[in-house]
């Protein structure tokens, strides 16, 4: 039986926490839905003429002038002058336009610095992203390597071990040869002597006999 | 698990509990008056209706500093008055109080969306420590099944090493 690693399990805390950060994420977006359009409804609503309307109104009444603007010009008989209402009328329309303005610009701003924000937020969330996949993809290779190089290793060994007992082997086939080689008539085996013959023979037929005669032989 | 863990894992719940409790429901209305809140409105009909009812009991009970009830032109007089001022009164508090309510409405839309927004980021931050922590729980589960098969490989090479020799 080989050994096998005993593999990290996720705690209930971090289970926990990706579990709240998923909701309030999700109550985040769903809350902030129907504020947004109603944001983007005021923002992109051109106010002028509703505060111009109500500051002309404002004017108009503190004037003593009724809606139709008799008032406008005043006076007895045949000695008409102005009342200085309709300049009065024209500053607080532009007055308006301006503050309209103003206010629209302000709610745009904060839209883009909201925006900005969240995309800032979705850009770092990517970065984490591709950081925890990259350390894994890492650990991954890391993993790969040293499982290749332990196996190497164990091919290597088992070579180097073949190798060994092959040379083993021819070394013992070649000692056996060449003792009894040493002990007899040089001419011993070409006149039939079938002892030496077979241990030759034994010794050429042994593995890898080409390889070990040439670099290793004796 | 260790007692400084037990110490923030009992905070946190009650953190939590206290937030569920306390502020949550209280931000979602706050955030749902930016829509519909209507109280400035509400009030300045409230007070223009008051004001015309107040300047027809007036008109109604006109009298001259003598005391004697107003009669004819004059009593007319004194009722067109009435009405005039009631009607400036409730023109005026109307075009008022809806600007000051469209303010304070697009107040109320700003913060709220703010906070909706920092609740957000801290999911996304909850999200963000979660992918970490199970990237490292990754990472090194696939080191340590690295170092298994490692140890699995050396052992069968040591086997086959044995065999080898024996044979």
């Amino acid at each position: 039986m080989g050994a096998s690693a005993t593999m990290q399990e996720a705690t209930e805390q971090e289970t926990s926490l990706m579990k709240k950060g998923l909701a309030d994420e999700a109550l985040a977006r769903e809350k902030s839905k129907p504020l947004l359009a109603e944001y983007d409804r005021k923002m992109n609503r051109d106010d002028t003429d509703r505060i111009a309307g109500a500051t002309n109104a404002d004017i108009m009444q503190s004037a003593d002038a009724t809606p139709t603007g008799q008032l406008l010009a005043a006076g007895q008989g045949q000695q008409q002058r102005e009342t200085g209402l309709g300049q009065g009328l024209v500053d607080g329309g532009l007055n308006a336009a301006v503050a309209s303005k103003a206010r629209q610009d302000g709610m745009k701003s904060g839209y883009n610095t909201l925006g900005n924000k969240k995309n800032l937020g979705t850009t770092m969330g990517m970065g984490t992203a591709a950081s925890a996949a990259s350390t894994v993809a890492r650990a991954e290779a890391d993993a790969k390597t040293k499982e290749n190089n332990a196996w190497m290793d164990a091919m290597v060994e088992i070579g180097t071990s073949y190798g060994l007992k092959k040379y083993d082997d021819y070394t013992t086939a070649n000692d056996a040869y060449k003792e009894q080689k040493s002990k007899k008539h040089p001419w011993a085996e070409r006149r039939g002597d079938t002892k030496l013959g077979e241990l030759r023979k034994a010794r050429e037929e042994s593995d890898l006999f080409g390889l070990f005669s040439r670099f290793g032989g004796k | 698990m260790g007692v400084a863990q037990d110490n923030l894992n009992t905070v946190t719940e009650a953190q939590q509990a206290s937030y569920d409790d306390n502020f949550k429901q209280q931000l979602d209305d706050f955030a749902q008056s930016a829509l519909n809140d209507s109280t400035l409105i509400d009030r300045a009909a409230f007070d223009a209706k008051l004001a015309t009812e107040t300047a027809t009991g007036i008109n109604t009970r006109a009298r001259s500093r003598a005391g004697v009830a107003l009669s004819g032109q004059a009593a007319n007089h004194a009722a067109r008055l009435g009405d005039i001022q009631a009607s400036k009164f409730t023109a005026n508090a109307n075009n008022r109080a809806v600007v000051a309510q469209d303010a304070r409405n697009t107040d109320v839309l700003t913060d709220s969306l703010n906070a909706y927004n920092d609740l957000g980021n801290a999911g996304m931050n909850a999200l963000k420590d979660s992918a970490g922590l199970e990237a490292n729980r990754e990472a090194g589960n696939r080191n340590r099944r690295a170092q298994a098969s490692a140890s699995n490989a050396s052992t069968v090479g040591s086997l086959a090493s044995m065999m080898i020799f024996g044979l």
